[in-house]
């Protein structure tokens, strides 16, 4: 089974380590073929960046290494929304922040990643680690077990409970969404 | 339990892991996008298994101080870009002269001069082959995949090593920074041969049926002569019609009568294709897609991937177009790679160029629009 995912947003919201984590979880715990690209422009924050992943069962899957249409796409920007909709299908899972996205086209899930991580995580950074266990409970490609590996083995110990808590919260919301048959 | 031998990290993640295996101890660069990381990670690595490394002023002293740590017996590398590359030819001449193995990686990224930082581009094939002046020979290899990165940065330290050439191995931006799943094989590691005749008879520069010859390295026993000048078996500058040719033949010869054994390519579906579609590094896998594609709807599309760009794989391309009616030639520049195939095929006017001059890869529909089109006028 190939797979393609979009993750979409700005410098500064961890767009990038969302990308890293889940290709190191297929990689490394599911023994995927994964290829994954980064795209970002040379200001750190502020500008549009995003990343692509294609995994697949076999190294054929992922000979292109650019996501043709995304079946899981996360948007955290509308700038780019509107420069990366021709990803974007009527059956494409689409995860957004409605916050800071309005999206018209996909299968759509709003995640409210900001505005969780600052009031109820006390933290404005871990709105990517929401979103991450927002993916997981909703696409199914990865557990919240191997989500939770990965955050232990890549990033720094010292923020690793807020990140986990980040991901259940993330996860917890979705499938709550999931329970109200989507919105 | 994870397996810690499967990783996943970047092609330049990939070829730091493989110089390490390779037995590389010595690296000297100037760091430069989209290369950086191999300088940032073997500045971490190196030092772990006690290697050196060192940030050149410049490139020019980098490749020098590769040249020294190689002739003084290290197996020893560089990484760079378009900019960084153009500075080496130099040094690169020198490793060639003297006959000092070497790894040079260009990471490729649009141009010219100094162009767009991060972006690929495919403008390097000729440089890598000609950029230094007067006649030589080089070996140069182009990965399309991170596996693929790590396993030719062992092959060519190994070629390096066996022919006592300098390297060119050719990445682009695309492959530099993309991430895939790398398993660290153990793989064969060769090392250059040493003086078996005492000092006093053995020449350093004297060839055998292999046509490689046997350099002492510095600090081992032996009076190595290192001249840049044209130099004869024992070393020592020569004015000399004969000595000049014998000169030039050694060093032209021992790649170019070894070239089969060290040529390497992949060949699919080519057996009964109509159009041969030639690219090399990442964008061959946009055309493998694409005739994948092509094939379901009854196409009978191939394509042939130079794996060593230098030297060109030029007898299995002309076993692999025999059927083809074009050969399709796809490369990110106005028309490098086209050169080598051209001359590979006698009757080249079926030889057509698809130029793709956005430093984003096309998809393999906008690819195989644009080879319609070389088919159909």
């Amino acid at each position: 089974m190939k797979h393609q995912i979009l993750i979409a947003g700005k410098g500064g919201q961890g767009i990038q380590m969302m990308g890293y984590l889940l290709g190191y979880s297929f990689v490394k715990y599911q023994g995927k073929h994964v290829v994954q690209t980064e795209e970002y422009g040379a200001s750190t924050r502020g500008g549009e960046s995003y990343t692509e992943l294609v995994v697949g069962d076999r190294e054929e899957d992922v000979l292109l290494f650019k996501v043709q249409k995304a079946d899981t796409a996360v948007f955290m920007f509308q700038q780019s929304w509107n420069s990366l909709i021709g990803k974007i299908q009527n059956g494409t899972t689409v995860i957004y922040d409605g916050s800071l996205v309005k999206p018209d086209r996909g299968r759509l899930y709003n995640i409210m990643a900001t505005e969780i991580s600052r009031n109820e995580l006390k933290s404005p950074i871990v709105a990517n680690m929401i979103m991450l266990g927002a993916i997981s409970a909703i696409s199914k490609t990865v557990t919240l077990g191997e989500l939770k590996s990965a955050i232990g083995e890549v990033l720094s110990h010292k923020w690793e409970e807020l990140n986990v808590r980040a991901l259940e919260t993330g996860y917890n919301k979705a499938n709550e969404l999931l329970g109200d048959g989507g919105k | 339990m994870s397996d810690s031998r499967l990783i996943f990290v970047h092609g330049n993640g990939a070829i730091v892991e493989g110089a390490i295996q390779a037995g590389c101890r010595f690296y000297a660069g100037y760091p430069i996008t989209p290369s950086s990381e191999i300088a940032e990670e073997m500045s971490k690595r190196l030092p772990q298994v006690g290697g050196i490394y060192v940030q050149g002023e410049d490139e020019l002293a980098s490749i020098n101080m590769i040249v020294g740590a190689s002739m003084a017996g290290a197996k020893a590398m560089t990484a760079t870009s378009g900019p960084g590359f153009s500075l080496m030819q130099e040094g690169l001449g020198l490793a060639v002269a003297t006959e000092t193995p070497l790894v040079i990686v260009n990471m490729m990224r649009a141009g010219p001069s100094t162009g767009i930082a991060s972006k690929a581009w495919q403008g390097d094939i000729m440089q890598s082959r000609f950029g230094s002046h007067s006649d030589y020979e080089i070996i140069s290899v182009y990965p399309w995949s991170v596996q693929e990165a790590f396993d030719l940065t062992i092959e060519s330290f190994n070629l390096a090593e066996k022919y006592m050439t300098p390297v060119v191995l050719l990445g682009d931006a695309i492959l530099a920074r993309m991430r895939e799943r790398l398993y660290i094989k153990q793989e064969e590691i060769i090392d250059r041969k040493r003086p078996s005749e005492p000092e006093g008879k053995y020449m350093p520069y004297k060839r055998d049926q292999s046509l490689v010859p046997v350099i002492a390295s510095f600090g081992e026993g032996f009076h190595v002569l290192k001249d840049s000048l044209t130099h004869n078996e024992n070393g020592y500058y020569y004015e000399n019609p004969e000595v000049q040719a014998k000169y030039v033949r050694g060093i032209t010869e021992k790649i170019k009568k070894n070239a089969a054994a060290i040529e390497k390519y992949e060949s699919v579906f080519t057996e009964d294709a109509e159009v041969v579609i030639v690219a090399a590094g990442p964008m061959a896998r946009v055309a493998h897609s694409m005739i994948i594609d092509a094939r379901k709807r009854g196409k009978k599309w191939g394509m042939f991937r130079p794996v060593t760009i230098w030297p060109f794989p030029e007898e299995q391309l002309k076993k692999s177009v025999q059927k083809a009616i074009y050969v399709i030639v796809v490369e990110m520049s106005t028309g490098k790679l086209v050169y080598p195939v051209k001359w590979s095929i006698n009757d080249n006017d079926r030889v057509k160029l698809v130029s793709w001059l956005s430093y984003e890869a096309p998809t393999p529909d906008e690819l195989e629009h644009l080879c319609e089109k070389e088919v159909n006028g």
